[in-house]
């Protein structure tokens, strides 16, 4: 097998090579290391790793023996740098790795580096980076032959994690997800991401965006991959105590899944204005691929779907507030400045190490944690959480004690999963994007974050709120303005611990769809 | 002149009696080198996660139900949040929106011995601080970590109290308590025990005036001194027609309350629920077979397991003997109680003071050179009522007690076994030992009569007395073989002796009479 053309293959197919002695561990890192020198332009690490754990060789048969990955460098690994993308963390190297990465080192896989992401997860586009943004892989080649120093975005915030593997630079890479972080630049960059529950992965060394929110995903480029690596990752930990106490069962993915007898829901709140009619056609499409297929497909409502932008933004600006307060250069953190007193130095080094956007986050956390506004932001951030968790409970007819003792359907029939776009535009140029996302500063304008960026959120970020688990699947693309196709994702949301429906539901539509475009175009 | 009614409600932050800390493996150790005992969770590393102690929770649960509370099967923690050096998450792990406990009270006997109730707010679990220290003359503040994340029972009590002599006879009683379920161990000055008081005066006592709150109390003087003062101090101004102002006050080590935080009433904690720790559930006996965790804690379990409690203690010991108050106090203190109670229920024919007197001063001092406790003592409740029952009744000689205890704790043998080897035993049959003594007396009488004339012709009473008295008691010890109960012996002696000299001198009276 010519070696350049492994860097197309998925996982599953990879491991079969290794399992006959087609390919060596070798081949497949140094296909990689190439692959990470051609690509280089896309900055999708922040660090790469330079040696190799010489476990590669030995014969111990291990599930991820050779298999290169990659972690976003909000993921503690041992002795090597975690920066979060922050000026603040630049020399920051923990003396311990995080609980995802050391399964992924137990189980023999190879990392190749540290992704880059928005600064501490902050972020949909993976452009607010202190090592600059990251480049979706999509389109970058005839950018650059046109002559175009522009680029696409590869999304945010786990923006490095998608573009390493869909530029072929590792197998697999793990994102964080707090309000779509995994599958919005998943559906930018044409790969598969997963969200699992809540507490499936343990989240033991991740530097923390929103504790509740946050959980560990996985970027892969198929759904058997996807699959294969959630059965790795898995489980409890002593470590976290909100990882799931109960055994989560193995997730299998059969070569031709069907969904005959599933329940689909489609939120009708999920319609809205400025979807881009490709992508409308894409979800039509699946829609009735499932109706052909034997699914049952019906409209669920998600009546507090509105609410979802601002308890997501309340909740996760102030345990933003609280968990960066230990960043202040006297306990973690660079000594940016020198000031006189205590508080200056703080200050000065505040200023310097974090980047605009955390600071906004930072001071409109420390605002809603006030006494006088509790009432007014945080307990009714709280009751929201619980009323949009009940809406998810209700349209998929589960028994929820935090909602109501009792099963109950909105509908006729209780919904195995939803089907919804993962984000309504492909992957914008990152000039247009800067102008929606507000980066560069418009007066009068600068409360962006606050609100959210419908174009890319509405759609993921209340999954993280209900604690449920959801995948995005490239499923087709659709051809922009600039006469350039970008991939198109669908999302697939189940209720808690049923990770297997997901899967099963996201092989049928990548079969039907047949998308496997993804490194031809690059 | 107006009276003037104060009103008092405290904090009690007690250390629980742990390994670890409460969220981290690290020790929980007094006076080690700074820095040494803290975990990475406890430097607040990034990406680290708090571990419940498990010990904590059930140490909590036996406190609360110690203490008469309700104890919720779901109970949430929550961050303060303050920023301080010595506080390095930035928050304070405590349980403010759903505690673990509510609506207790304890019975307490006052220094007049009323029994006075104070009623108990809540109790929750929550987070030691770490220590800074400034070095002012070297213009540094250190920072030790090695208590930070060390696990606490905040017990809160309603304003029940309405003196410093109460407020500390209360605190007497929890410390107890506390000590008797081994939920902490109370030593004030290790920092395991500390007290908050808020005080408040009123000249209507229906009404509660503004108060002040008086933190860090860790001498247990310090309670009375704090109060005492704050009430002179709060009443001074009021009757000055001043305000009170709503503060937070420290006590300065000559016992005065200083002024801490000028704008602590306005200190804003932002309580917020922590993401990072599950609801606390606890289980009941119905409950537990459905508990997903194989951890999972029992409450109906510790509850049946709870150790008799001080005010059990004391109910039966009052019951037992008509004991002062101070007596009772400090058997409680000192934990001999059940072994006390034991002893007696062996031997009810001991003497209660007798018995409590040689613990206090023979055992007490032994158990606490060995630093053992009356459960781990050698000599056994039933085998010292054995000893204090052969004593008390004359079967041994009372200088032969010490020997006999002494031996017993030395070698393990019981008192009866020793006492049987070395032949102890002593006669203290009255008839017995006064057929003895008639016998002797014969002796004396066919010998030398002349010891038997009273008052004697050479000598002074006493000394003749003396004299015979010494006499007769060697005699009789020849003739008993040494078996006669000394002390005994000796009173039924000195008794005959008595009676013969008042004999005598009846006689020499009724003769001179008649002469």
């Amino acid at each position: 097998m010519a070696s350049n053309e492994l860097f197309r293959k998925t996982l599953i197919q990879v491991r079969e090579l290794l399992k006959h002695n087609k390919i060596s561990p070798e081949d497949l890192l140094t296909v990689c290391q190439h692959r990470m020198r051609e690509t280089s332009a896309l900055n999708y690490f922040t660090n790469a790793v330079e040696k190799h754990d010489p476990l590669i060789n030995s014969k111990i048969d291990l599930p991820l023996k050779g298999i290169p990955f990659s972690v976003k460098d909000n993921f503690y690994t041992e002795d090597m740098p975690t920066t979060c993308a922050s000026l603040m963390l630049e020399n920051h190297i923990p003396e311990f790795n995080a609980t995802v990465v050391e399964k992924l080192h137990a189980y023999g896989g190879s990392m190749m580096g540290k992704d880059n992401m928005d600064e501490f997860a902050m972020g949909s586009g993976g452009c607010e980076s202190q090592f600059g943004p990251v480049r979706n892989p999509w389109n970058h080649a005839q950018l650059q032959e046109e002559g175009n120093d522009d680029f696409y975005v590869a999304g945010g915030s786990s923006g490095g994690s998608a573009a390493a593997v869909a530029a072929g630079a590792t197998f697999f890479s793990i994102g964080s997800d707090t309000g779509g972080s995994v599958r919005v630049p998943a559906a930018f960059c044409g790969v598969v991401g997963l969200k699992p529950t809540y507490g499936a992965f343990s989240r033991h060394g991740l530097v923390p965006l929103c504790n509740s929110l946050d959980v560990p995903g996985i970027f892969t480029r198929s759904v058997a991959d996807s699959a294969f690596v959630f059965n790795i990752l898995k489980g409890r930990d002593i470590n976290d105590p909100t990882t799931i106490q109960q055994k989560i069962p193995n997730s299998r993915v059969k070569p031709e899944e069907d969904v005959k007898g599933m329940v689909i829901g489609i939120p009708k709140e999920h319609y809205i204005d400025g979807t881009h009619p490709d992508i409308r056609a894409a979800w039509d499409k699946a829609i009735k691929q499932f109706d052909d297929a034997g699914a049952t497909v019906i409209e669920v409502s998600l009546p507090n779907q509105e609410y979802v932008q601002p308890c997501y933004r309340i909740l996760c600006c102030s345990d933003v507030a609280i968990n960066l307060a230990k960043f202040d250069e006297f306990e973690y953190g660079r000594r940016a400045r020198h000031g006189e007193f205590k508080e200056e130095l703080k200050y000065l080094s505040r200023d310097y190490g974090f980047n605009e956007k955390v600071k906004r986050r930072i001071a409109a956390g420390n605002f809603f944690l006030l006494e006088e506004n509790k009432e007014k932001f945080i307990n009714k951030a709280l009751s929201l959480r619980r009323m949009i968790r009940g809406d998810y409970a209700k349209a998929f007819g589960a028994k929820d004690s935090s909602v109501s003792p009792f099963a109950s359907t909105s509908g006729p029939l209780p919904c195995d999963l939803l089907l919804t776009p993962t984000t309504s535009v492909t992957s914008p140029l990152h000039s247009s994007f800067t102008a929606m996302a507000d980066l560069d500063g418009t007066e009068g304008q600068d409360h962006k974050d606050l609100v959210g960026m419908p174009e890319v959120d509405y759609h993921v970020t209340g999954i993280n709120i209900a604690g449920i688990p959801a995948i995005s699947v490239p499923v087709g693309l659709s051809t922009n303005q600039h006469g350039h196709e970008m991939p198109i994702g669908l999302h697939l949301v189940a209720w808690e611990q049923q990770e297997n429906k997901l899967f099963r539901a996201a092989k049928f539509l990548e079969q039907e769809s047949n998308f496997h475009h993804w490194v031809e175009n690059h | 002149m107006n009276r003037w009614f104060p009103l008092i409600g405290l904090e009690i932050h007690a250390q629980l009696n742990t390994k670890s800390k409460l969220f981290s493996n690290a020790s929980k150790k007094f006076m080690a080198t700074p820095n040494s005992c803290v975990a990475r969770f406890d430097a607040s590393m990034p990406g680290t996660l708090p571990i419940l102690n498990r010990k904590a929770v059930e140490l909590a649960v036996a406190t609360s139900y110690a203490l008469n509370c309700q104890v919720a099967l779901k109970s949430s923690f929550d961050r303060k949040h303050y920023f301080y050096a010595d506080m390095p998450q930035g928050y304070q792990i405590t349980q403010q929106r759903a505690p673990l406990a509510k609506h207790g009270f304890v019975d307490y006997l006052s220094e007049s011995s009323k029994m006075k109730r104070v009623h108990i707010h809540q109790v929750q679990l929550e987070q030691d601080s770490g220590k800074s220290l400034h070095d002012e003359k070297e213009g540094l503040s250190l920072i030790d970590l090695n208590r930070a994340g060390v696990g606490l029972v905040e017990i809160v009590t309603s304003p029940d109290i309405r003196s410093s002599s109460d407020a500390c006879s209360f605190v007497k009683e929890v410390m107890k308590i506390l000590q008797y379920i081994g939920s902490c161990t109370c030593k004030m000055e290790e920092g395991e025990f500390r007290v908050d008081a808020n005080v408040s005066v009123s000249a209507d006592i229906s009404v509660m005036g503004t108060r002040t709150e008086i933190k860090n109390i860790n001498r247990f003087k310090g309670i009375k001194q704090a109060i005492d003062y704050e009430i002179t101090r709060q009443i001074k101004i009021l009757q000055e027609g001043g305000k009170v102002v709503n503060e937070t006050r420290g006590l300065t080590n000559s016992g005065e309350t200083v002024s801490m935080r000028e704008k602590e009433s306005a200190y804003d904690y932002r309580f917020m629920p922590d993401g990072n720790l599950p609801y606390l559930i606890l289980h009941t006996n119905e409950s537990i077979g459905k508990a997903q965790h194989k951890n999972a804690i029992n409450v109906d379990e510790i509850r049946s397991n709870l150790p008799t409690l001080p005010s059990e203690y004391r109910r039966r010991l009052q019951n037992e003997y008509p004991f002062e108050k101070d007596i009772i106090d400090f058997m409680l203190e000192n934990k001999m109680a059940e072994y006390y109670l034991a002893l007696v229920a062996h031997r009810p024919q001991v003497d209660r003071m007798l018995t409590f007197d040689y613990i206090r001063v023979h055992l007490l001092p032994y158990l606490e050179r060995k630093e053992l406790s009356f459960d781990e003592c050698p000599l056994k409740s039933n085998d010292l009522g054995d000893l204090m029952y052969m004593t008390h009744s004359y079967q041994i000689d009372g200088s032969i007690c010490n020997k006999v205890y002494q031996e017993a704790l030395d070698t393990n043998k019981s008192p009866v076994q020793i006492i049987k080897e070395n032949g102890w035993y002593k006669i203290s049959d009255e008839t017995m030992l006064s057929s003895w003594l008639d016998q002797v007396l014969d002796e004396v009488k066919q010998q030398s009569p002349d010891l038997l004339v009273f008052p004697p012709k050479r000598r002074k009473l006493e000394t003749a007395v003396k004299k015979l008295t010494s006499h007769v008691i060697g005699r009789i010890a020849i003739i008993s073989d040494g078996k006669a109960h000394a002390k005994l012996m000796r009173m039924i002696v000195k008794k005959r002796l008595d009676m013969l000299i008042d004999e005598q001198r009846e006689e020499q009276k009724s003769s001179g009479a008649s002469s």
